[in-house]
């Protein structure tokens, strides 16, 4: 990674917008910021950092990617409570580049991070907004955090941008983080990310296993059930083509008869004739036998109907006297409505016609009554006497005649019954004779052939119709069973190759890991190769001091001729200073990752031999080493460094404080030295 | 250390890994560029990288098989 621009407002110290161009130009490598204590140098590190990262490492605290509290230390931090800044708005953007694929086509970065109010007077770190941007190539990324940590991890930041105290620090004790900075800025870090990766593939798979092996068990079961049904269909089968064949054999059976019979059809339409004729003989016999016991019944009647003429003679001598009685019975009738008319007039006042009825007129209807009731009283005493007998004798004659006319109706029907018999029966001998008595047998035994035949039939048919439904019914839960067994084979050949892709991820962590291990190796070797060349160039002891190494537990020690480690404690802070920068150098060599050196106020503790050491190595460090010195560092850099080292500075700038307005300001220099 | 010698060795360990554990060589050089693209481009999410390392296996495993 190359800074290419920063551009930043209201950051820090820093009021309104401040440019600084770091675009390398041909072997110009350098830039020197330098200024007092207190004058706004290392915001400048710090705006990269909190650019590319949203935090500020040199608060020494568990460092947050965002941390909006870094951010409100940035803009509010500076100002009192009850003096918020006039513009409450900071950015700081940062154009970088960085190696892709093809080495020629560097990408293209350009990181945002902006801080805004969310309220008119923000109060704390929560009112606040904070923005992070990141475009590759025109594009923004879809997850610009990860897209920064691809091109210089945040862990791995320390040992390439850092301010003294860091170093210092670092340099004072064992290097703990010295692993995690190779692993991330080696490709070992790729081989972590892709263990975790292979280690959650596996894990997926091995779940996927565990549900495939509960769908695919249990075969057997089904495997036997599957052998059983086969077994059955089978049998099922074979009922069926023995119906069926029987069938056959029946129906052949049954059209050779139908031949025979359509072969005697003239006799066996007479046959059906002289059945029905025989048929009608026995109802004719039957009938005469109902008219024959009719004939009892009339016999027991025929003494009554012998004394008829008596009984007509005894009814016509009685019938005088019973006229003479019914004619006065109704003389009778009528005088006694005529009494009973002449009552009702004597109840009234009023004649018909409103006229009142006189007492003479009166008396006159009384007298009329009494008439009357003598009259009646006088044809009542000469009444003719009731003859009992009369009503009997006449009923017991017309029962008698009845009885006369059923019997002249039986003889009649006696007569009709056999005229029908002689009839029929004169057919049917004419038909017998049509038909002699083998021919009758034949075909009776024709047709009793054919019904037995058809009987026999139904019933086969109706057993191969039971076989057909069980056998559809059992081939039904056979497709069943089958389709079963081809789902649970599927699953078991899915299950045989999850068990081949478990095996394989599984390998595949392995090799991972041991390549990881070896890396390490390879690259620690290198690291300390790589800082031991850079240590034999800096250090005042070349003599005394051998190489720098780092043991497998990452711990970095100067190995001295005689082969002993020189241990941390007997090192001077200056000579630990170098070591540490070596190391650091050492790691950047090795590194894939490029990026920018920054030094914060390095020098303090340097003397004369390690100081001009540094400074002639200086530019051959890094692509972009960024120098920030204070006043006096600048001043003895000027004056101890040579010629040569300053044509490689790009550009030289001055931070100064502007104590009565409360603000820096940074202010560019003529490149090279005087 | 050149890159070019960096990569050498890598290829190196690589190519001894896969004789070790039986791997075929193309396989962790594959899952090796997804994690790459992953961790260089930031373009893809771990999720998508695990489907393509997933993918990968699977396609091996048939191959293998067939």
């Amino acid at each position: 990674m190359r800074l290419l621009k920063l551009e930043m407002k209201n950051f820090g110290p820093y009021r309104g917008k401040i440019d600084l161009d770091l675009k390398a130009k041909s072997d110009k490598n350098l830039w020197v910021i330098w200024g007092t204590n207190g004058s706004g140098k290392t915001h400048i590190l710090k705006a990269i950092k909190w650019c590319l990262y949203g935090c500020d490492p040199s608060l020494r605290r568990q460092m947050q990617y965002g941390s909006e509290r870094d951010a409100w230390e940035f803009i509010y931090g500076t100002y009192m409570e009850d003096q918020p800044p006039p513009d409450p708005y900071m950015y700081v953007h940062l154009w970088l580049e960085a190696d892709s694929e093809d080495p020629k086509k560097p990408q293209q970065y350009l990181v945002k991070r902006s801080v805004s109010p969310r309220t008119q007077k923000p109060m704390n770190p929560t009112q606040i907004k904070c923005d992070f941007e990141v475009i590759i190539n025109g594009r923004p990324s879809d997850s610009p955090r990860e897209a920064i940590e691809a091109v210089l991890p945040l862990a791995a930041s320390q040992f390439f941008m850092f301010h003294g105290e860091e170093i210092r620090e670092m340099s004072q004790k064992h290097m703990e983080q010295t692993r995690k900075a190779i692993e991330l800025i080696l490709e070992a870090e790729t081989f972590r990310q892709g263990k975790e990766d292979l280690l959650a593939v596996a894990h997926e798979i091995d779940n996927d296993l565990d549900d495939e092996r509960r769908k695919s068990g249990g075969v057997d079961d089904l495997l036997d059930l599957k052998k059983r049904l086969q077994e059955k269909i089978q049998s099922l089968d074979n009922e069926c083509a023995i119906c069926k064949n029987e069938i056959a054999d029946k129906k052949k059976q049954l059209d050779s008869v139908q031949i025979d019979l359509a072969k005697n059809e003239d006799s066996r339409v007479l046959k059906n004739k002289l059945d029905e004729l025989s048929q009608r003989l026995d109802e004719i016999e039957e009938e005469r036998k109902r008219t024959l016991a009719r004939r009892g019944d009339l016999i027991n009647d025929l003494p009554s109907k012998l004394i008829l003429p008596e009984l007509m003679k005894v009814l016509e001598g009685k019938e005088e006297r019973h006229k003479k009685r019914e004619e006065q019975g109704k003389k009778i009738s009528e005088l006694v409505g005529r009494l009973q008319l002449t009552k009702d007039v004597l109840k009234l006042e009023r004649c018909v016609c409103g006229r009142p009825i006189t007492e003479r007129e009166r008396e006159r209807i009384n007298k009329e009554c009494r008439d009357i009731e003598e009259t009646i009283s006088k044809l009542q005493a000469g009444l003719e006497e009731e003859d009992p007998t009369y009503y009997e004798i006449r009923e017991t004659i017309a029962t008698i005649k009845s009885s006369k006319m059923n019997f002249e109706q039986f003889k009649k029907d006696l007569h009709e019954n056999a005229l029908r018999h002689d009839e029929i029966e004169g057919n049917t001998k004419n038909l017998e004779r049509k038909l002699s008595e083998s021919k009758i047998e034949e075909i009776k035994n024709l047709v009793e052939q054919r019904d037995n035949l058809l009987t026999e039939i139904g019933k086969a048919q109706q057993r191969l119709e039971n076989f057909t439904t069980e056998l559809e019914t059992q081939k039904n839960r056979l497709d069943e069973i089958l389709r079963i067994l081809e789902r649970k084979e599927r699953h078991d050949s899915i299950r045989e190759s999850l068990d081949r892709q478990y095996d394989l991820v599984t390998r595949c962590t392995s090799a991972f890991e041991s390549v990881l291990t070896r890396l390490s190796d390879v690259r620690r070797r290198a690291i300390g190769n790589n800082a031991t060349e850079i240590f034999r160039k800096l250090t005042n002891k070349p003599e005394e001091y051998d190489r720098i190494e780092i043991d497998d537990q990452f711990n970095v020690s100067v190995i001295d001729k005689r082969n002993n480690i020189v241990h941390r404690e007997t090192l001077s802070t200056g000579e630990r200073e170098v070591v540490a920068l070596s190391f650091i150098l050492g790691l950047m060599n090795a590194s894939e990752k490029v990026a920018p050196l920054v030094l914060d106020t390095f020098f303090v503790h340097l003397d004369e031999s390690h100081y001009g050491n540094i400074v002639k190595a200086l530019p051959s460090f890094a692509d972009q080493t960024i120098l920030i010195l204070t006043d006096l560092e600048y001043q003895n850099l000027k004056e101890r460094a040579p010629s040569s080292f300053f044509k490689h500075v790009a550009q030289t700038w001055q931070t100064v404080r502007n104590q009565a307005e409360f603000q820096s300001t940074i202010l560019p220099e003529k490149e090279g030295k005087d | 250390m050149s890159p070019s010698q960096r990569n050498e060795t890598l290829a190196d360990l690589l190519k001894e890994a896969a004789q070790k554990f039986d791997v075929p060589l193309k396989l962790l050089e594959e899952i090796l560029w997804e994690e790459r693209i992953h961790l260089y481009l930031a373009m893809t999410s771990r999720q998508s990288v695990r489907k393509r390392v997933r993918e990968i296996l699977q396609e091996t495993s048939k191959n293998a098989t067939a």
